[in-house]
């Protein structure tokens, strides 16, 4: 055994901390959860390390052990160690111990501090365990358990508000993607026999599993990603996601969880290659939930908010980068993106725990309170925005001249456009948070610093978000591509990179003129009036640019967002409705029946709505008749 | 003589029954005797199957006794279940039990 | 006839009239009753089958074991008479229904069907030992921890609560 078939222990060592405390409960110290869960995956970043040098030198690590056999059907779990799973172990187990971390400052004398590290323990593990998976099984395993553990976490104060509602649509609303998910391994198990990645890929490769049901799995594979990754229609829940604790938030709900779904289509990627289309398919999705994500970021008045659209724009950069055929650049910038996007969530974290508020408007001149926060938070918005140098940059022009040299040119469009609305939106945030004097509603007054156990991870987070991206540029020689083992293509384009950072700064300056340069009043872009008077005239450019492009975009991002809720969120209701309707017509027929129980007709009706009725009336021993009368058709039907 | 389809119809005949027993008892106790008597039907099952299909391992028998164990294991927590819920309610009858109305 | 088919004829007689007894009594010690005299009719099936450990594993825990357990249970319950009743109208009549497809369903598909039968040849009680300790010993071993862990469940399930239950002992939070 190479050191490398040692891997499968690390989703072991998160997950013995989970049953750990969750078998001790109270009776553990309050600070032994957390050194517990940061020594379990600060052991599972050292291993990673390991695991990148090994695979740099090209060892790669595929074990499979049987799980179970039925009859001559033998199925079987295992892990693979190569470099795409070495990269996604390292990211997962940095940012979940800076963001463990992080939490012993952020959730201190909260009442479920200990359970809080149990969840996230069982996410990393659970996580791990897709990342390390050989073949689909063993992934949708683990995939499933980090719903649970996004649930969890959503539902962390189950108590408040919306909590147990944003936790239990986070959990429907992804299991729609993974009925899609469950589907595939039955397509692929039908069609090869097996769910490890290798005997499938070799399949497709050959030819000898191709047509409309490889197309199929990918499409329905894809599914789950949209799912997990909240990718347009299924991106609903992660907003509402936001009701968790705001480092499990970061973790999960921006950096490496939903970034899963980039991961599996990533793995997958042969299936997907094998027919253009679906890759057309996953490319305009991908589109789509970009350009949407940046449009409603716009209007978000909540800190946390803007950051959850961002990340639905951002992953769609991501698929959109899967769309142009180019696998490493979305691993890329899920890379970079899992680094700023963790900064800038745990940033805000630092300001709500500061000031106690998420609401923009009650935000502002915090950069002379928090210095810390707000430097590596600008940092992680630069970064975001794809200012050169720093690692959103590269990845983000990576996908660019990805889409350019594929001669797409609606995705590249489309993802110069976001890059614009990204910095614009960003600099928003930044401005209104950091940099406007604070208004009437100002919580920032009594803001401090955050303890240094806050600080720390946002330093290195910053300090990566900087210089991370420099594993794939020509600095480096593209190391990055070279290392997942795609040779690097020519990279000759000035042009392009130029024009999208000049967007990029077109925003920021838009954003700059628009929030910090004149003190916007609250809500004064949502009311937009056109001020009359002599002074007005210096305000024209402000006038221009609101009237021109800030409205419109406002009005679009308003109507979108409108759309998000009335007409997704709606089809989802609709279900509901649905039900709920049938049980009125069938209550109605119901009481109509017992209303004109005089009548022989009606005592029929009202009979027929009684057994109707009955069939949901809670007694178990109706259900098990119900189930042994499918039983008996079942078997009169099917049997001999 | 007797064959192996004997045993075989005589526990599909005790398991209906069973099945009946529990589909119409009001009382959650007789549910659990009527339980005991399905396990008993599949159990008749296994060590006819052992006996004649498998002779020269005795694999169906060892199948009945973890069957048994599961049965005393069942049968102790329904009791219990039976008891708690005679204490906590007055509901006497299980058709009158309706927690899980939808 | 052979004696064996009289004594099968005469156990199975016994077995389902017992199960009759079992679902249709109108009280509950009788249907308890009826289900011991159906254990020990399957009992003596068991013998007529070879399996004399079996046989007295069924006498033991099902004759010994779970129908004390029951009749004690009986006598602290003390259901009254209307739920000791079984379920009349419709459902009574769908249930039979049911019940009667499956088994004319099953009855024939077991009398179309034939079995690759050995010779009948019962094996003793040492092979079923050796099985159980070597192939198995594993599940068996579980199987304790399944019925340990059902002891203590239904103790904790049926104990009476503590009158001062003000400390709320929560494992886990």
């Amino acid at each position: 055994m190479t050191p490398l078939e040692h891997a499968w222990v690390l989703p072991l060592l998160p997950l013995a901390v989970f049953v750990f405390v969750l078998a001790t409960g109270r009776r553990l110290p309050e600070l032994v959860a957390p050194v517990l869960g940061i020594v379990a995956t600060g052991t599972v970043f050292l291993a990673s390390l390991g695991m990148l040098a090994a695979t740099a030198a090209g060892s790669v690590a595929d074990i499979s052990v049987p799980w179970f056999s039925a009859g001559s059907v033998t199925v079987e779990i295992g892990i693979r160690v190569d470099p795409l799973a070495a990269v996604m172990v390292a990211v997962v187990s940095f940012v979940s111990t800076l963001v463990q971390l992080y939490s012993i400052g952020y959730l201190h004398g909260e009442e479920r501090f200990r359970w809080f590290y149990g969840a996230i323990s069982l996410f990393t593990a659970a996580m791990l365990g897709v990342v390390l998976a050989n073949g689909w099984l063993l992934m949708y395993m683990c995939w499933e358990l980090m719903g649970l553990a996004s649930y969890l976490l959503i539902g962390f104060w189950y108590e408040k508000g919306d909590a147990p509602a944003a936790a239990m649509k986070a959990f429907i609303v992804t299991r729609i993607g993974d009925v899609g998910f469950a589907l595939a391994l039955v397509l692929i198990w039908l069609n090869t026999g097996t769910f490890t990645f290798e005997p499938v890929f070799a399949a497709v490769e050959h030819g000898s599993w191709a047509g409309p049901t490889l197309a199929a799995a990918a499409l329905l594979l894809f599914a789950g990603a949209m799912g997990k990754s909240a990718q347009f229609p299924l991106h609903v829940w992660l907003p509402d996601a936001m009701a968790g604790p705001t480092p499990g938030s970061a973790l999960i709900h921006a950096a490496t969880m939903v970034a899963a779904g980039v991961y599996l289509v990533a793995r997958s990627f042969p299936l997907f290659e094998a027919s253009p289309s679906t890759l057309m398919v996953v490319g305009v999705v991908g589109t789509i939930t970009a350009v949407m994500g940046a449009l409603i970021a716009l209007a978000q008045n909540d800190i946390k908010k803007v950051l959850a659209y961002s990340t639905i724009s951002q992953l769609g950069y991501m698929f959109l980068a899967l769309g142009t055929g180019n696998w490493v650049a979305a691993i890329f910038h899920l890379m970079t993106h899992a680094f700023f996007k963790a900064l800038l969530f745990l940033g805000a974290g630092s300001v709500i725990h500061a000031t106690k508020t998420q609401d923009l408007h009650e935000l502002g001149g915090l950069w002379r309170k928090m210095p810390a926060t707000t430097v590596t938070w600008c940092l992680g918005a630069l970064s975001l925005a794809g200012i050169p140098p720093l690692a959103g940059f590269w990845s983000k022009d990576e996908i660019l001249l990805s889409a350019l040299h594929t001669d797409q040119y609606g995705f590249l469009l489309a993802g110069v456009v976001t890059a614009a609305l990204t910095a614009f939106y960003m600099a928003r945030t930044t401005f209104l948070a950091f940099f406007v004097k604070p208004g009437a509603h100002s919580q920032s007054a009594h803001a401090h610093e955050a303890p240094w156990v806050m600080t720390v991870p946002l330093v290195v987070l910053a300090a990566l978000a900087v210089l991370v991206g420099l594993v794939g540029s020509p600095v480096t020689g593209y190391a990055f591509g070279s290392f997942l083992g795609e040779h690097a293509k020519a990279h000759a384009e000035v042009l392009l990179p130029a024009i999208a950072v000049g967007v990029a700064l077109a925003g920021i300056a838009l954003a700059w003129s628009s929030y910090l340069k004149h003190v916007p009043e609250p809500d004064r872009y949502f009311r937009a009036r056109f001020v009359s008077g002599v002074l007005a005239r210096s305000f024209l450019i402000d006038e221009l640019y609101e009237n021109v492009i800030v409205r419109p975009l406002m009005a679009t991002s308003a109507l979108l967002r409108r759309i998000d809720h009335a007409v997704i969120d709606g089809v989802v209701r609709a279900f509901g409705v649905i039900g709920l309707f049938v049980g009125g017509v069938l209550a109605r027929f119901d009481r109509a029946g017992i209303d004109g129980a005089v009548d022989g007709m009606a005592t029929s009706v009202s009979s027929g709505g009684e057994q109707v009725r009955r069939i949901q009336n809670g007694n178990v021993q109706t259900y098990l008749l119900l189930l042994v009368a499918s039983i008996v058709v079942l078997v009169v039907v099917f049997a001999r | 003589m007797i064959g192996l389809n004997h045993y075989l119809v005589l526990a599909a005949l005790l398991f209906c029954i069973g099945l009946f027993g529990v589909l119409t008892s009001r009382s959650a106790l007789r549910v659990v005797v009527c339980v005991e008597l399905l396990l008993n039907a599949v159990n008749l099952n296994l060590a006819a199957f052992s006996v004649y299909v498998a002779p020269k391992e005795a694999v169906g028998a060892s199948f009945v006794i973890f069957l048994m164990v599961i049965a005393a294991a069942e049968v102790g927590l329904a009791l219990a279940l039976v008891l708690t819920l005679n204490r906590t309610t007055d509901i006497e009858a299980i058709d009158r039990i309706s927690a899980l109305r939808g | 006839m052979s004696a064996d088919t009289v004594m099968f004829y005469l156990y199975a007689a016994v077995a389902v009239a017992g199960a009759l007894g079992l679902v249709l009594a109108r009280q509950l010690v009788h249907a308890v009753l009826c289900l011991f005299a159906t254990l020990f009719a399957i009992a003596a099936l068991y013998l007529l089958l070879g399996k004399e450990f079996l046989a007295a594993m069924q006498l033991f825990v099902y004759g010994g074991a779970i129908t004390v357990l029951v009749l004690f249970v009986l006598m602290l319950a003390r259901p009254d008479p209307i739920a000791q009743a079984v379920r009349s109208g419709p459902t009574r009549w769908i249930s039979l229904a049911l019940c009667a497809t499956f088994f004319g369903y099953l009855a024939f598909i077991l009398s179309s069907s034939s079995w690759q039968t050995a010779d009948a040849h019962a094996h003793d009680t040492a092979s079923l030992a050796t099985i159980l300790f070597s192939r198995y010993v594993l599940p068996f071993e579980v199987a304790g921890l399944v019925l340990t862990i059902a002891l203590i469940g239904s103790i904790v399930l049926a104990r009476e609560e503590p009158p001062d239950s003000e400390e709320p002992e929560e494992g886990a939070a």
